[in-house]
């Protein structure tokens, strides 16, 4: 036993964890996707020419088609960051790897929200309210018809697919009975499209994330704490019910914010948190490294939604959905494999 | 070595729903001793354990952590007093031992404040108390329970506590790890740790008790040596098991042997 590494990133002795390694390769493939997205598109560029673009070096008509491309780039990070912390919360709370709120309904609550603020003619920022009002009334209606959180898990999870189904319908009806221009607008949203993203829901989205990202992140010891059950949280001295409360209200904001940003997109919550697992290696969930990989998941995903039937563009959540059913089939095919119950 | 903490309840009550499990409970754990709690299925032993702990929310009477209030307490400072091992913990898949001990090191530790040279040190002693230390890299399910239940108990020593409290640390296991178990619970005793254990079995209660807590219907019947308690009689009027109790041939404490029911022509 050569010393414990430790979950905040180093080692005694100064070398760089497993853990910081794959966040910083992570890093350098998002920024690397970033660049790639600049150039994609029925107007092609060369990575220099981006560079140089963004540098304020090139012609006016290739500005302005940076201009355009950025907000959509900076809304896939955004809304994936929120997404793949928000998954490795509920997760972590809910002790099990189908507990996301995009499963759960918690996204379609929040969607509900904000659709309906929308159809009222609210400003964007109290759209951005509502989509939290919303979600937190799709999770309240969970937790009650489940009653409570020490229900059983997997109760608390179908009750939140029904949930998830109700808020859905009721987001449809909503778009039906729209003026035909809000009605397009929400459509649009609730595709899961990153194109239609405007400046200034993206800033007002940013601001929100860069609160609650490192809100979310302080989280880590109470995660650790809890993923040992609320018996030995309490007793390492984490009151395990306020800390399931903070847990659930952040992860709740985050999704509000990525729906707000970008419509419910779906299986990012799902996998990010999974998959940052196995990247790195951990017991439990790792908090940052799934933020990381939700951005570059959702980021990579929107790169595929505009090319893969260019000139047409896909909504970004047709790709997470293809990718996020192929993830299900693996994930209940390993559980078949070793014979788990579905927990 | 440091000052002693005690732990004691004044006339502690505590409901399941409606319930009430523990009627009065009066109890006091003088530092240094090893307290085991018995009585039949039931008895509130294990609520009167939760409750000590502040596991389980008190209906009334109170808990005393070093003569103050535990509820007083910030919950990492009572933590640093006191550790719990309670039924039924988890752990994430596929955590390593080494990571599991290190995290009874939470209370000592903040979000800003990096692992030290002394987390480090508090967390190997514990595993090498714990007899642990071979097993640090490897996970805890490729462990056998009575392993994993000193791992366990590893995590609550690197917690820093003078007192430890045990649900039920021996059940599900087989004979011979429960004995390991019980015999590092004796060891870590006499290294200074004062424990408290909810056991079944009446004969390991009376081997490694310094004292016994006998509790029936939420109160608690006797307290006292072992010795002094199981008697015969008292052991029929708990448990209704009619036996005889003769002395250990070789630690010398009493040992109760049911007798069978006389047999139906």
């Amino acid at each position: 036993m050569k010393g414990f590494a430790g979950e905040r990133g180093t080692m005694p002795g100064g070398a760089i964890s497993r853990p910081a390694l794959y966040q910083i390769a992570l890093g350098f493939g998002g920024l690397a996707l970033v660049l790639a997205s600049l150039t994609l598109g029925t107007v092609r560029l060369s990575p220099v020419q981006a560079l140089q673009a963004l540098a304020g070096q090139e012609s006016p008509a290739l500005q302005l088609l940076i201009e355009w491309r950025l907000p959509r780039i900076g809304a896939a990070l955004a809304a994936g960051a929120a997404l793949g912390l928000s998954g490795a919360l509920f997760q972590t709370l809910l002790r099990n790897p189908l507990g996301s709120p995009d499963v759960i309904g918690f996204d379609a609550g929040a969607f509900g929200g904000a659709l309906l603020a929308l159809l009222a003619g609210l400003a964007p920022a109290l759209v951005a309210l509502a989509a939290f009002g919303g979600g937190l009334g799709a999770g309240l209606m969970v937790y009650l018809a489940a009653g409570g959180l020490r229900a059983d898990r997997t109760r608390l999870i179908l009750i939140g697919i029904a949930v998830g189904a109700v808020f859905t319908a009721l987001g449809d009806w909503m778009i039906f009975v729209a003026p035909l221009d809000i009605a397009l607008v929400a459509a649009n949203w609730k595709q899961g499209a990153l194109a239609g993203v405007d400046a200034q829901r993206l800033s007002i989205g940013a601001a929100a994330l860069g609160l609650l990202l490192p809100l979310g992140f302080a989280c880590t010891r109470s995660v650790q704490a809890l993923e040992l059950g609320d018996d030995k949280a309490q007793s390492l001295g984490v009151p395990a019910g306020r800390a399931r409360l903070r847990l659930g209200l952040i992860g709740l904001g985050l999704t509000a914010i990525a729906t707000f940003i970008a419509g419910p997109i779906g299986f990012v919550a799902l996998i990010a948190p999974q998959a940052a697992r196995k990247l790195v290696g951990s017991a439990g969930l790792p908090l940052a490294t799934s933020a990381l990989f939700g951005a570059v998941f959702l980021l990579a995903s929107d790169a595929v939604a505009r090319i893969a039937l260019a000139p047409r563009s896909l909504p970004v959540g047709a790709v997470t959905a293809c990718l996020g059913g192929a993830y299900l089939i693996l994930l209940f095919g390993s559980w078949v494999r070793r014979r788990e119950p579905v927990r | 070595m440091s000052i002693k903490t005690t732990l004691e309840a004044q006339a502690l009550r505590a409901h399941h729903g409606n319930r009430e499990v523990l009627k009065g409970i009066d109890i006091a754990l003088s530092a240094g001793s090893f307290t085991v709690i018995v009585g039949p299925n039931a008895c509130g032993k294990s609520t009167l354990l939760r409750s000590l702990a502040q596991l389980h929310p008190s209906s009334g009477g109170s808990v005393l952590l070093d003569g103050h209030p535990i509820a007083r307490y910030r919950p990492r400072d009572r933590a640093r007093l006191l550790a719990v091992l309670p039924q039924g913990a988890e752990a994430p898949e596929g955590i390593t031992v080494v990571d599991l001990v290190a995290r009874g090191r939470h209370p000592h530790r903040s979000l800003f404040q990096p692992w030290t040279a002394n987390d480090q040190i508090v967390m190997e002693a514990a595993m090498q108390a714990a007899g642990v230390s071979q097993l640090g890299r490897r996970t805890l399910e490729s462990l056998s329970g009575g392993q994993r239940q000193k791992v366990w108990i590893a995590m609550a020593l690197s917690q820093g506590a003078d007192i430890l409290l045990l649900d039920e640390p021996t059940t599900f296991l087989d004979l011979a790890h429960q004995i390991d178990v019980l015999e590092l619970c004796a060891a870590l005793n006499r290294a200074g740790k004062t424990i408290v254990a909810v056991l079944h079995d009446l004969n390991q209660a009376a081997r490694y008790a310094s004292r016994m807590v006998v509790m029936r219907a939420g109160e608690i019947l006797a307290q006292g040596v072992p010795e002094d308690l199981l008697t015969p009689h008292f052991i029929d009027e708990v448990f209704q098991v009619p036996c005889i109790v003769i002395a250990d041939p070789l630690t010398g404490k009493p040992m109760v042997i049911p007798k069978r029911p006389p047999l139906a022509d």
